[in-house]
C-alpha cells in the first residue's frame, strides 16, 4: 500500500495551534470541531448541569485559546483542554454557590434536563454520577481522564501537574470508593 | 477473572458511557461559530486604542488633509519670500563696481561648477540693471 499523500494528511493539533497563533481562524474552528464532544462528555461526567454544558464548552475553549501560547506540548492538547474544562466547572460551581445557598455537591449535580432522558441514562449510571460528585476533585478528574477518556497516566499527570505515580494512586482510590458506592 | 476484576471492567464501561447524551446533544458547528465570535471580540478589545479601525481611519484622514494642505501651500508660495526681500536691501547699498565684482564671482562659481559660461559682459550694464540681474538670479 503506497504511503498516504502528506498533502491530504489532516493537520495535527500542534499544527492547528500554530496556525491559530498565526491568526488563522479556521484552525481554531477545527480544534473546536475536533474536541467539543469529548469535552462535553467529560464535563457532563464530572457533574456539569445539563443546561450548562454548552456554555461550559464554549467557556473552556475561550480560556484554552487565550492561554494556548503557554501550552508547550507537555501533554496532549485534549488532556490539557479537559483540565481547563475542570477549572471552568469548578468556577461555575462557585458562582452557583454564591447565588444559591446549597452545598457544592448538590449544586454541581445535575438537576436540570428532561426527566425521561435522565431515566434513560440508567439507574447505575446515575449512581456512578452521584458517586463521582462525592469524590475529591483530583480523584474525580483522574478517574474520568483514565476510565472515560482512556488517557495514559503520564499524560494525565502532566496535565494535572502531578506525577504518574500519584495519578495512579488517585485513580485506585477513586475506583475503590466508587465500587463501595455502587454496591 | 475474579469478581473484583469484573467489577473494575464494569465500572470502566459505565464511565465510558457517562456524558454520551450531552455530547450527542451538543451542536458542534454552533459552538465553533460562537467561540470564534467571542475570540474576535476578545482580539478587538485587546488591541491598543491607536490601532483600532476607527482611530486608524481618523489618523489616515488627518495625514491626507495635512499632505494636501502642504501641496497647495507649496504651489501658492513657491519661493522663499523673505530671503528675496533681504537680498534686495543688501544690493541697494552696493556700488556699480561692487555689483560687477559680485556678478564676476558668481560667473566664476558657475564656471567652476561646469555650467556653460555666460556670454554676457557686465561692464556695459548700469547699476539698476546689475541690481535687477542679481535679484533675478536670487529668484
Amino acid at each position: 500500500m503506497p504511503p498516504a499523500d502528506p498533502a491530504v494528511r489532516p493537520a495535527d493539533d500542534a499544527e492547528l495551534i500554530a496556525a491559530w497563533l498565526a491568526g488563522e481562524e479556521r484552525a481554531a474552528a477545527e480544534l473546536v470541531r475536533r474536541h467539543a464532544r469529548t469535552l462535553a462528555r467529560f464535563l457532563a461526567g464530572a457533574g456539569a448541569p445539563e443546561a450548562d454544558v454548552d456554555d461550559l464548552v464554549q467557556e473552556t475553549f475561550i480560556r484554552a485559546f487565550r492561554a494556548v501560547g503557554r501550552f508547550r506540548n507537555q501533554c496532549q492538547f485534549r488532556t490539557w483542554l479537559l483540565t481547563i474544562g475542570g477549572n471552568a466547572l469548578k468556577d461555575l460551581g462557585r458562582r452557583l454557590a454564591r447565588r444559591r445557598i446549597v452545598p457544592l455537591d448538590d449544586q454541581v449535580e445535575s438537576k436540570d434536563g428532561n426527566p425521561h432522558e435522565r431515566a434513560e441514562a440508567g439507574e447505575t449510571e446515575e449512581r456512578l454520577r452521584q458517586g463521582l460528585e462525592k469524590l475529591p476533585r483530583m480523584q474525580r478528574e483522574v478517574f474520568l481522564l483514565r476510565a472515560q477518556q482512556g488517557f495514559e497516566y503520564d499524560d494525565i499527570a502532566a496535565a494535572l501537574e502531578t506525577t504518574p505515580g500519584a495519578a495512579r494512586v488517585h485513580y485506585h482510590h477513586a475506583v475503590k470508593r466508587l465500587k463501595e458506592w455502587l454496591k | 477473572m475474579t469478581h473484583d476484576e469484573e467489577r473494575d471492567i464494569e465500572l470502566e464501561r459505565l464511565a465510558g458511557r457517562l456524558g454520551m447524551k450531552a455530547a450527542e446533544r451538543l451542536d458542534v458547528e454552533r459552538t465553533a461559530a460562537a467561540v470564534l465570535e467571542r475570540l474576535r471580540a476578545d482580539r478587538a478589545a485587546r488591541r491598543p486604542w491607536y490601532i483600532q479601525p476607527t482611530w486608524l481611519r481618523a489618523a489616515a484622514l488627518v495625514v491626507l488633509m495635512v499632505g494636501a494642505g502642504l501641496v497647495v501651500r507649496g504651489r501658492w508660495f513657491s519661493g522663499p519670500a523673505h530671503s528675496g526681500h533681504y537680498v534686495r536691501e543688501e544690493l541697494q547699498d552696493l556700488s556699480a563696481d561692487q555689483l560687477r565684482e559680485v556678478l564676476g564671482s558668481l560667473d566664476q562659481t558657475l564656471n567652476d561648477a561646469a555650467v556653460e559660461p555666460a556670454d554676457d559682459d557686465f561692464s556695459d550694464l548700469t547699476t539698476e540693471q546689475l541690481q535687477a540681474l542679481l535679484q533675478s538670479l536670487e529668484g
